[in-house]
């Protein structure tokens, strides 16, 4: 189990190291974070299942300890390298691009859609911000802004760039 | 030459959402492998004027140019890739019981260079399940 709690911490530190060395703005999704994280802890432990290996209770609280913190960060994005007031900014753009409403007060922002509202807490974090959906109402919409808001920024995973469109 | 044809009917105005379409800044709120349109020079309603794009699919980035065709208030939206694979879209409105009937059109080559073949999957991509998505997500932004 030690070598897949190593494996983990790998790819955290890989992550941060990218995150880190780049110059372009980067958004790192809870949502994606708990994702992978549940989906890494299935693997652990059906590879451990299926060897018939014992767990510790030591083990066990950690995996649980982990999968909480996941699961706290499923409602936090962080946009890292961009302050607070320029998120607001996109969100309230990405917002007019689907037709939806959008009002902006200090640190909050409710965007409109037609079966209720997506409630967005924006919090400053260093030279980044968090935002924090604290509400999402059931809609297409919502699927569309949380996208659209998403394809503003470069993502976590490295991506390979073809056919760049000429300078100017 | 191949072809695909996707529609959707929304409540709404054919003229509000020829125009909402003929803004292509507005493409990637409901093209889901659409990253970003950029350097747009001009109005996209002017034929000739162009535009970067950028679509995302499997980890891989693909750019490229396009420029408008044409363009009809509340009728009709057209524009072409001019880099790498040649394609054509073309968006059109028309009445349809209480709604307005957008259908999403879209010709392309599949072209021989194998920068182009990669590009040619992703317009074909967007041809089919994404096709039915973007007009639904159209829908979804535009119905009234």
């Amino acid at each position: 189990m030690l070598v897949w709690a190593a494996a983990y911490l790998a790819l955290v530190i890989a992550a941060v190291a990218i995150v880190l060395t780049r110059r372009e703005p980067t958004i790192v999704r809870g949502d994606w974070v708990f994702f992978l994280t549940s989906l890494f802890v299935l693997l652990a432990a059906t590879v451990t299942a299926l060897r018939g290996t014992r767990v510790s209770l030591g083990v066990l609280v950690a995996t649980v300890l982990v999968l909480l913190a996941g699961w706290y960060t499923q409602s936090r994005w962080w946009v890292i390298g961009v302050r607070p007031d320029a998120v607001t900014a996109t969100i309230e753009e990405c917002a007019g691009r689907l037709c939806a409403p959008a009002a902006s007060a200090s640190g909050a922002c409710t965007v409109t859609v037609p079966s209720g509202s997506i409630r967005l807490r924006i919090a400053p974090v260093g030279r980044s911000t968090v935002i924090v959906f604290v509400a999402s109402a059931k809609h297409r919409k919502t699927q569309l802004f949380r996208r659209l808001l998403a394809k503003q920024y470069r993502s976590v995973m490295p991506t390979i760039r073809i056919g760049a469109p000429r300078a100017g | 030459m191949s072809r695909v044809a996707k529609s959707a009917v929304i409540n709404g105005n054919a003229d509000q959402i020829m125009n909402y379409i003929a803004d292509v800044k507005n493409h990637p709120a409901f093209i889901g492998p659409l990253k970003s349109i950029t350097n747009l020079k001009g109005d996209p309603k002017k034929p000739g004027t162009s535009w970067d794009w950028t679509f995302v699919m499997a980890g891989a980035e693909f750019s490229g140019r396009a420029e408008t065709v044409g363009y009809e208030a509340g009728k009709k939206f057209s524009y072409r890739t001019t880099t790498g694979v040649e394609s054509t879209f073309t968006y059109t409105a028309e009445p349809q019981g209480g709604g307005v009937k957008v259908t999403v059109d879209v010709t392309y080559d599949v072209p021989g260079t194998l920068l182009s073949k990669m590009q040619a999957s992703v317009v074909e991509k967007l041809n089919d399940a994404e096709g039915v998505r973007a007009v639904e997500n159209l829908k979804a932004i535009l119905d009234q």
